[in-house]
């Protein structure tokens, strides 16, 4: 599910790496994982084996590892969008990072995060979300998706 | 234009929906006929028939993983009627991956 926790409107990063870094902090300060070094490390695998920049200036960071506790979706936006990998040489300014336990997900938190990553190809629900100056403006945004359910 | 498609990615999580959602998006905007099967972290959902696969024009495989039932898609795959891509893909370029199935169909 989205927290109010896990939003960080207007943050100044610059790569990949720090932006990971910090999520998996926020995260683990909020008690969604068991072991942030292994959770970091798997992310970062995933994104060595296939960047997770989807284009439209969003990118998708997961981990599916026994290393979270429990599955959550963060957000960050960044003032300036910055070059996500070398290979495909998008400039980002979204991200959302997924965290996912291996086993005994709960179904209703895997739907929470799916429909908000469909809402992602929506080009009008883009732009809404990058109008958003606020956490507070966003988690608005993001929790609509997630009322539906 | 009947299209049908699978998606699947190796977490199940975000890739496999976004590319439904892709694929959905383009067709109807086409006015196109469109059902996408997902085979994700929720297991399998909108699953496809015989029939619905049968009737499709051209199906989409928007899959990172192997599949469930890929043995319904048999008859399609030997007409030459599947096109085979990454879930990636759909989701970064919708319209050049639907024009490019519909390319098979002709």
């Amino acid at each position: 599910m989205i927290s109010r926790k896990l939003i960080f409107i207007r943050q100044s990063f610059q790569n990949r790496l720090a932006v990971i870094d910090f999520i998996a902090a926020m995260a683990d300060k909020a008690g969604m994982l068991h072991d942030q070094q292994k959770f970091i490390a798997t992310v970062l695998d995933r994104e060595a084996d296939i960047s997770t920049s989807i284009g439209y200036g969003i990118a998708i960071p997961h981990g599916k590892t026994d290393a979270v506790k429990e599955a959550f979706i963060a957000y960050v936006n960044v003032k300036e969008a910055f070059e996500w990998d070398n290979i495909t040489k998008d400039r980002v300014k979204a991200i959302f990072l997924i965290g996912v336990p291996e086993k005994h997900t709960n179904k209703l938190h895997l739907k929470a995060i799916s429909e908000i990553s469909k809402k992602l190809i929506n080009n009008s629900f883009r732009e809404e979300l990058f109008r958003c100056q606020t956490e507070k403006e966003a988690f608005k945004l993001l929790n609509s998706i997630n009322k539906k359910l | 234009m009947k299209i049908v498609g699978v998606t699947a990615c190796i977490t199940g999580v975000a890739h496999t929906y976004m590319a439904q959602e892709a694929i959905e998006q383009e067709c109807k905007r086409r006015g196109y006929e469109v059902k996408v099967e997902t085979q994700g972290g929720m297991g399998i959902d909108n699953e496809l028939s015989e029939e619905e696969i049968t009737e499709a024009d051209v199906v989409i495989m928007a899959v990172a993983i192997g599949i469930e039932g890929e043995e319904r898609f048999e008859e399609k795959d030997d007409a030459g009627k599947i096109l085979t891509l990454n879930p990636a893909e759909v989701i970064r370029n919708p319209a050049a991956v639907i024009d490019k199935a519909v390319s098979l169909v002709k």
